[in-house]
């Protein structure tokens, strides 16, 4: 079965060369040493050249494996970060709020009646619009704890890393002016363009609380409340365990 | 004698060695998770056909995009063989098919080009269609 091994060249010369330490020197053939040398610096060079290519494949699945991994994280149509990013983030930050005992807010932004643009100009402009759109929040996001994501559909979602009530409405109010300044025609809208509508919620994780949906939550209110409050605004909810905060306005 | 027809599966590549032609064709990927078990009827065949005086012209195509080291040191060793079927007066020509945009299929054939100088071959680019 050794001529089925793979590195039957190999044993063959392991062989011969212990057959040569084991015979009396006398009976060594002129030039056995030599040939011996020869075949294993076949083998050697054989060695790198696998070794080379071997190397070769292994960082293109690197690189591969990689971009593969940037790829999962980004949202084909707006070309920021998706859902799946967003899950991770979201945990990160909550976790990381919650070590340093800082106040975390989240923004859900909703593009105002998006529907109703995608029956009226079609789904490649829809497309298009969410791209703008957001670019345009991305654009409001400066600081590096700051983080946008596609959310699903029409809603973008935006983590603000140790930010307040305040912070927040900051942000958002540069959010609402930087999509209305797009411009983009919006006839099934009373104010004429593309706008969005931000849910903010606000809160201090405590440090016992074990990580939980609830600032989402509490966003997606604001974002109800935004809604039915005529679009094109922002409204703020205070998560459940915010004690440094005032209650909500009513 | 038979031909040898092994079809590819997703580690292992289609094999296609017809001694009627003299045509001895490795298709695909290799990454067998035994590689000396999936060669060695290969390697039989491959033995059983060479030791068959005649001195016809043999043409060895191989077009594998991607093979683990296992597979390459089998190769190594195909080519070895044939390199002293060459040396034995058998005309052997292979031909290393690459993507045309696959640098790495390419070098790879390079190296096995320069460890086989006994042997004629040729580094073929395939072309998009």
């Amino acid at each position: 079965m050794a001529d089925d091994s793979i590195f039957s060249g190999e044993e063959d010369i392991v062989r011969d060369a212990e057959a040569l330490l084991e015979a009396n020197s006398t009976q060594v053939p002129s030039g056995a040493y030599g040939r011996l040398l020869d075949r294993y610096k076949r083998l050697f060079v054989q060695l790198q050249r696998i070794m080379r290519m071997a190397d070769r494949f292994q960082l293109e699945l690197a690189v591969t494996s990689q971009r593969l991994e940037e790829l999962s994280q980004i949202d084909v149509v707006t070309g920021i970060a998706n859902r799946r990013s967003f899950n991770t983030a979201y945990q990160r930050e909550w976790k990381k709020a919650r070590r340093d005992g800082l106040s975390m807010a989240v923004s859900m932004i909703d593009i105002d009646h998006f529907k109703r643009f995608n029956d009226l100009y079609g789904h490649l402009p829809g497309d298009v619009c969410l791209e703008r759109v957001a670019g345009a929040i991305d654009s409001c996001l400066k600081r590096p704890g700051d983080y946008v994501a596609r959310f699903g559909g029409e809603e973008f979602a935006a983590i603000l890393a140790n930010t307040d009530t305040a912070g927040a409405q900051v942000v958002a109010e540069k959010i609402l002016q930087a999509v209305a300044s797009l411009a983009i025609p919006h006839i099934g809208s009373s104010y004429g363009v593309v706008t969005v509508s931000v849910g903010i919620a606000v809160d201090m994780p405590p440090r016992d609380d074990p990580f939980d949906l609830t600032l989402l939550r509490a966003a997606d209110e604001a974002l109800y409340e935004a809604k039915s409050q005529g679009r094109h605004c922002a409204r703020v909810r205070l998560g459940p365990f915010s004690p440094r905060f005032p209650p909500p306005l009513q | 004698m038979q031909p040898l027809i092994l079809k590819g599966s997703k580690s292992t590549p289609s094999i296609h060695f017809d001694p009627a032609s003299h045509v001895l064709r490795l298709q695909g990927q290799s990454y067998p998770e035994n590689a000396s078990k999936f060669y060695a009827p290969v390697f039989a065949w491959l033995r059983e056909y060479l030791a068959q005086p005649e001195g016809t012209r043999v043409c060895v195509d191989v077009e594998l995009a991607y093979f683990n080291s296992s597979s390459s040191k089998i190769l190594m060793n195909f080519f070895e063989i044939l390199e002293k079927t060459a040396a034995n007066g058998t005309s052997v020509e292979v031909f290393w098919r690459y993507r045309e945009d696959d640098e790495t299929s390419l070098e790879c054939g390079e190296e096995f080009k320069e460890d086989a100088p006994g042997l004629s071959f040729h580094l073929v680019p395939l072309t998009e269609e």
